[in-house]
């Protein structure tokens, strides 16, 4: 369909400002000429009541059901949607709201955290045919038998790739409250940019690590089905933002994107770990029964095993392992105080990534800043540091890569 | 008839055809925050599962939960002279009985009860496309049976259904009623109980007439008869659709066990009396148009603006020798004048108009075919010194118009005179 472009929103259905800004950039659109697809996603807080009333109705129960608990959860966007569309049409734009079972968004029965296995969007196709702005519902859906459900954390961002996919539009636009993924982050580094494009493959790398960012799963989705995302400032006045492609133009080509980092990071040591099958599963085991996720895990055996938890994790992390440490006639200790400095980039594939890994340690050694651990992926290095001087290893980094400048 | 103490917990369900419990659906009207009232609810339903029996709840939310989302609508609507109505029932729908249903639900299996809830469009109620005030056109409750059918209790949202096309829709007032009928017709259920916060159907209006009793058994023309005559809890529409289905309506006090009344095809010999309540409504106007011509259409030409209004004029409309008068709720006296007198003026007639009148019914089925029952009225009336204005009949209701100052002594003598404040049950 020509000139058609999906747009997510981001709205609380109490925000009547809020809403207003919503129907303007609305009403750009259609009257620039294109036909449009606004999904919408509520804040948590018009949920945040239902919810807290569900949890004191509960009675004896741990939690209460999934299933209905999905009902309360979808009335947020259900209740933006249909107020979104009736202040486009006080604005004289044709709109009409769709839920997500309307629009055909169908999941699987994992409720509250349900995926999308098939979208039909013949309404919202019929919508679009009658000159209408389609409105809707993000974040929700429904099982085959009409069961609502909905999608888990970017729910919202989901629903927009999903159906942009569908009806076969190439870019998907995010509305954010920020300006764009930065070159780093701009408490730490004045300097940082707003990049302007960045790969699925990076966006990916970057999430985990502080800097704003669609969720990975929404990445995820768009790099499954190729569709593009335009993360666009709200405020009119906040720049282009930034866009998620396959691959970078080649002017936006360089070895190092952006310098992340991570602080409240701690680190468990087994001093030696035998090499036999099994010894470093002995070890992390029960860390998964305990729901304590582990990052950069270094083992090079026969000798030591380190891997790094949430420091607020670090106590049970620690006192997890003891028991397997001691079977192997080793001891476990822990740190503290630790920070994850990553440099990320497509550009680093293959030869330059030993570039690109070299200056990253000789820059940390010019800057007297010593290296506990090092990991690494196709298009990130990643080094642990004390946390006294990690501001300064982030700008010398930042500088070194020529990341200050455009 | 009035009941006094309750029962400590419910019958136990019969065992129709011995093979499976009996089915109950259960109105229920609940406030999203308020968690008492939840609770109160989700007790009520467990005594019915608890006594055997297999419950479908329908639930309707109360209406504040609902106007806030309508005042936002309003505050958005900009240059539209109202929100448009589809997207208004599908705030009316998420916001009110869809957050209350699956609230109840999860209350229920709080307390140990399975239980599973629907929205209107998942329990299969099917309505046409009028948004704001569909009516439910077939219902085709496959999951509800299917929950049924597990062990679990159905909580259905009430007052919402979905058009062919999916469309969510809003039932107009009462819709929750509706709802719980059309489902007892569907599940051919026992019984279809509406409960709410006043004992049962009585014989009159407890504010005016002290002593007046609850009804163990009305029938179905009776309770029509006196939802519109202005006596509370009997919504005429859901009562014809009951009366359709031969569903048995039972309307019960929240707050208590009270046995509350009955809605049969025949109410026991031994019950029937020739008038079996009083019903009034104040705040009534009469708006007189004299001077119609007597021709084909006039009415129909007076008439018309009014409904393109959307003012129903439940009352008394006569014509007689050019006048015609109409009897409307005074609060909409202003609004009716200014739509009909255009009409009226554009046909050579004028409006005038009354207030401060009241208008008092006695029903019963019992009236027909028993003499005297017309005389008794006026004559009661006549001897506390109540003129009467004017006079309306149906086959089991009188009507009178009388002056509004003293209606309340009036209706303390009918209810007096038919014998209701005595009545055995």
């Amino acid at each position: 369909m020509d000139g058609l472009i999906v747009q997510k929103h981001s709205v609380s259905a109490g925000d009547v400002r809020g809403m207003q800004h919503v129907w303007r950039r609305i009403k750009r659109a259609v009257d620039a000429g294109h036909r449009v697809v606004a999904v919408i996603s509520a804040m948590g807080q018009d949920t945040d009541r239902l919810v807290a009333l569900a949890i004191r109705i509960k009675g004896g129960m741990p939690k209460p059901a999934a299933r209905e608990l999905d009902m309360l959860m979808a009335s947020g966007e259900a209740i933006t949607a249909p107020l979104v569309a009736i202040g486009l049409q006080g604005l004289g734009v044709p709109a009409v709201a769709f839920s997500g079972p309307q629009a055909g968004i169908r999941t699987n029965a994992v409720h509250g955290n349900a995926e999308i296995t098939a979208v039909h969007p013949d309404r919202v196709v019929r919508a679009l045919q009658e000159g209408r702005v389609a409105v809707v519902a993000g974040f929700q859906g429904a099982t085959d038998d009409q069961d609502v459900t909905t999608l888990g954390r970017a729910g919202g961002d989901t629903t927009a790739v999903r159906l942009a996919a569908a009806l076969g539009v190439a870019v998907c636009e995010i509305y954010v409250a920020y300006r764009g993924i930065r070159t780093a982050d701009p408490y730490v580094v004045p300097e940082a940019r707003v990049l302007s494009h960045l790969s699925y493959d990076e966006a990916l790398e970057l999430a985990a690590t502080g800097l704003h960012m669609p969720q990975p799963r929404a990445v995820e989705i768009a790099q499954q089905y190729r569709i593009g995302i335009h993360l666009r400032p709200a405020r009119d006045d906040a720049g282009d933002g930034t866009r998620i492609v396959e691959v970078l133009p080649d002017q936006e080509r360089r070895p190092v994107s952006a310098i992340a980092h991570q602080h409240g990071l701690g680190r468990v040591r087994v001093a030696y770990v035998p090499n036999q099958p099994g010894g470093a599963a002995d070890i992390l085991e029960p860390l998964g029964g305990l729901g304590i996720s582990v990052e950069v895990v270094n083992h090079a055996g026969p000798g030591d095993l380190s891997f790094m938890v949430r420091e607020s994790d670090l106590d049970r992390a620690l006192q997890a392992v003891e028991p397997a440490a001691r079977a192997l006639g080793s001891a476990a200790t822990s740190a503290s105080d630790l920070v994850k400095v990553s440099a990320v980039g497509a550009g680093m594939v293959g030869e330059s990534g030993l570039g690109v890994a070299a200056r990253m340690f000789r820059t940390l050694a010019d800057a007297g800043i010593n290296i506990e651990t090092i990991a690494s992926s196709d298009i990130r290095i990643t080094c642990v540091i004390k946390r006294a001087g990690h501001e300064r290893a982030v700008r010398a980094l930042h500088s070194a890569f020529g990341l200050d400048h455009p | 008839v009035r009941q006094r103490g309750g029962r400590r917990s419910e019958p136990a369900a019969p065992a129709p055809g011995g093979d499976r419990p009996g089915l109950k659906v259960q109105k229920y009207g609940v406030s999203v925050g308020d968690i008492a009232g939840m609770r109160r609810v989700c007790r009520r339903i467990k005594s019915a599962v608890d006594g055997g029996w297999r419950v479908v709840a329908a639930i309707a939310a109360l209406g504040q939960d609902t106007d806030r989302l309508v005042e936002r609508a309003i505050r958005m609507k900009g240059a539209m002279a109202r929100p448009s109505p589809r997207e208004l029932d599908m705030l009316m729908a998420s916001g009110g009985e869809g957050s209350t249903a699956p609230l109840v639900a999860i209350g229920l299996q709080g307390i140990g009860v399975p239980a599973m809830a629907f929205t209107g469009l998942q329990a299969g109620i099917e309505t046409n496309a009028v948004h704001g005030s569909a009516e439910i056109t077939c219902v085709r409750p496959d999951r509800v049976l299917l929950a049924l059918e597990r062990g679990s209790v159905a909580v259905v949202a009430g007052f919402q259904g979905a058009t062919a096309d999916l469309d969510v829709t809003t039932l107009g007032r009462y819709g929750g009623d509706a709802t719980a009928v059309w489902l007892a017709a569907a599940l051919r259920a026992d019984v279809c109980e509406i409960y709410t916060n006043v004992p049962g159907i009585l014989t009159a209006d407890r504010h005016v007439v002290p002593e007046a009793t609850v009804l163990r058994h009305i029938s179905y023309e009776e309770a029509m008869e006196l939802g519109s005559a202005g006596l509370p809890a009997s919504q005429p529409r859901a009562v014809e659709i009951a009366e359709k289905f031969a569903v048995p309506m039972h309307f019960r006090p929240v707050a208590t066990l009270d046995a509350g009344t009955m809605v049969v095809g025949h109410v026991p010999e031994h019950e029937r009396m020739a008038v079996c309540a009083v019903a009034h409504q104040d705040r009534v106007a009469k708006v007189r148009v004299a001077g119609v011509p007597n021709r084909p259409g006039a009415g129909a030409d007076l008439f018309e603006p009014l409904r393109q209004h959307g003012i129903s004029v439940d009352a008394i409309a006569h014509i007689a020798e050019g006048d015609l008068t109409i009897m409307v709720h005074e609060p909409d006296l202003e609004r009716i004048i200014g739509v009909i007198e255009p009409a009226a003026t554009w046909l050579g007639a004028s409006v005038t108009h009354d207030c401060d009148l009241a208008k008092i019914s006695v029903v019963g089925k019992g009236m027909q075919g028993r003499a005297g029952v017309a005389a008794r009225m006026f004559r009661t009336l006549a001897d506390v010194g109540v003129n009467i204005d004017s006079i309306a009949t149906s086959e089991i209701r009188i009507t009178c118009i009388v002056r509004r100052n003293r209606h309340e002594q009036a209706v303390r003598a009918l209810h007096a005179a038919f014998g209701l404040g005595r009545t055995a049950g």
